[in-house]
């Protein structure tokens, strides 16, 4: 099916406002993304036909939130290719996910001495969490070095995951540089050495159709937001072992088989990661965006996508001064752009911009360790999305020049 | 809210406030930056740092014959500009002067509600620094008399 655009774009209700009275350009969907009616209608249904407490009310409207949400994780399960739905557990996002990995597994089996292996270009929720775990456990954080793509370089990963690598955990994507990640490969360099593997694939999940079960890796998280859900749901995928093993995050109902003063015992997973009343309009809803997602194509929606990486890259070639960061071909990198416009502060040429109704995002972008790496304060971020199009990258090159050419002129006030 | 600003201070947000289109109020902003002089770099310390914002601002007041006189320079050119804002408006003022104007007048040139939270507090921060000057200036006025 041919991928309609235009079709595409009108079921995006806020893609039709203006912005300081121009056209809305959004290009900040690295930090979140858009949402289609389908997604506002199904928080709408919910509250309006079906909202009830779950997994406790004997009452038909109970059984059909529990329902409703018992079926938007068979999707995530359809989604990520698990081997079913005890390996998805909901959070509140990707940070949640891996803070909760950090905490319930990382207590349990890191000791002093380990290193937890990280890479260069990690966002802040990647690092700060396994911060926190080595500095209790006296454990070392170790990031590996990036090539001159801004991609993990396989070779110095292969010398640097050694046998005291208890964790290795990286992002499929750079929430920065766009760069694809050489997953497996770097899985099985972790994995040879007997390393708990986590992936974030924050950056990755909105882009393309993922096997989660086939990367040789024991567990990963993203957020729905950034893949046309709401905001506040997140999800952990971990193998079913892994997760029987650790013990709960956090303590409350629903995560209990038994509770008695002497004692308590827990609910089976994913529940058992679960604890109170969880999000459940907006799993709900991030139930109806998967669908959205599927219903696209995935392979139609990853063309395009493909279509406007490659047409973004030429497009921002042609803007003076400009320094693209990241891979250089298109088959290596989403279509994230993040660069430096010489002589120009990000902040103004972001609130410039702005003005011109052109959406991105400017500064560390979570990632301070990553743009003292790169020996930059921050930089200018544009992030495309499915219901971009090559006119809109066409608009923002423009948008750039005239930046340039607002700022590099001296002007004199009259 | 409606105290009545410094003549030349009121001009300026009269200007800024006539402009609807917010790219040329920026580029309004971006002119008054131009027209301010660099800082001599020994007042490029820590001291003179404005603390909370994006970009590298350096911001101080000086007391010349009972007037104040407000210095400063940032490498962004638009926060540059709402400091141009302040020293061009403000400049020359008594320190009581300086101390009866409220700084949300910037809330009336329709810049701030389109800037990131940062840049707002970036602002005030600058005006807070100008303001604790001043205080230290009427403590000295003071002391003297």
């Amino acid at each position: 099916m041919p991928y309609d655009l235009n079709k595409v774009r009108s079921d995006f209700p806020i893609l039709s406002r203006t912005v300081h009275g121009k056209p809305l350009v959004y290009l900040d969907n690295g930090a979140t993304s858009q949402k289609p009616q389908a997604v506002i209608q199904a928080l709408v249904d919910f509250y309006s036909r079906h909202n009830a407490n779950i997994h406790r009310g004997a009452h038909g409207l109970g059984s059909e939130a529990t329902g409703a949400y018992e079926q938007a994780r068979g999707l995530v399960e359809r989604f990520v290719g698990a081997h079913n739905g005890n390996e998805i557990v909901f959070t509140r996002n990707t940070t949640e996910s891996i803070n909760l990995l950090a905490t319930a597994w990382g207590r349990q089996h890191v000791q002093a001495g380990d290193e937890i292996v990280l890479t260069a270009a990690e966002h802040h929720a990647n690092v700060v969490p396994w911060y926190m775990l080595a500095k209790e456990k006296g454990a070392k954080l170790v990031f590996l070095p990036l090539d001159a793509d801004g991609r993990v370089d396989l070779g110095a990963a292969a010398k640097r995951i050694g046998p005291r690598c208890k964790v290795l955990s990286f992002a499929w994507v750079s929430n920065v540089l766009g760069g694809i990640n050489p997953v497996k490969a770097l899985a099985a360099l972790g994995k040879a050495q007997g390393a708990l593997v986590f992936v974030d694939a924050a950056q990755a999940a909105p882009h393309f159709a993922m096997r989660l079960a086939d990367l040789g890796v024991d567990a990963a998280a993203f957020s729905a937001h950034k893949m046309l859900g709401p905001t506040g749901v997140g999800v952990l995928w971990a193998q079913e072992k892994l997760l029987e093993s650790m013990e709960p995050y956090q303590g409350g109902g629903s995560m209990i088989s038994k509770v008695t003063p002497e004692l308590i015992t827990w609910n089976r997973i994913p529940w058992k990661f679960e604890a109170g009343t969880p999000n459940i309009a907006d799993v709900v809803a991030f139930g109806a965006a998967l669908k959205y997602l599927k219903d696209l194509g995935w392979p139609e929606l990853q063309a395009h996508e493909a279509r406007l990486t490659a047409h973004g890259l030429e497009k921002l070639k042609q803007v003076e001064g400009l320094k693209l960061y990241g891979p250089a071909g298109a088959q290596d990198r989403v279509a994230v752009f993040s660069f430096q416009l010489e002589g120009v502060d990000p902040t103004d040429a972001g609130a410039l911009l702005d003005a011109q109704g052109i959406e991105v995002r400017v500064g560390h972008h979570c990632c301070q360790p990553l743009m003292e790496n790169l020996g930059v304060p921050g930089l200018i971020r544009a992030s495309a999305y499915l219901y971009n199009s090559e006119a809109e990258l066409d608009i923002l090159a423009e948008g750039l020049k005239k930046v340039v050419r607002t700022l590099a002129k001296p002007h004199a006030r009259a | 809210m409606t105290a009545t600003l410094p003549e030349k201070l009121q001009s300026l947000v009269d200007e800024l406030a006539s402009i609807d289109d917010l790219e040329e109020k920026y580029l309004m902003l971006i002119e008054l930056g131009e027209e301010l002089p660099d800082i001599p770099a020994d007042r490029k310390t820590e001291a003179c740092l404005i603390q909370g914002c994006q970009s590298v601002v350096h911001a101080y007041a000086t007391l010349e014959d009972g007037k104040l006189r407000l210095h400063g320079y940032a490498d962004a050119k638009i926060v540059n500009g709402l400091l141009a804002l302040l020293i061009k408006g403000l400049d020359g003022l008594s320190p009581q002067a300086f101390l009866a104007v409220d700084p949300k007048f910037i809330e009336r040139t329709g810049v701030i509600k389109t800037l990131t939270p940062s840049r707002v507090n970036g602002f005030y921060n600058i005006h807070e620094k100008f303001k604790a000057e001043a205080l230290i200036a009427l403590g000295k006025m003071e002391g003297k008399v």
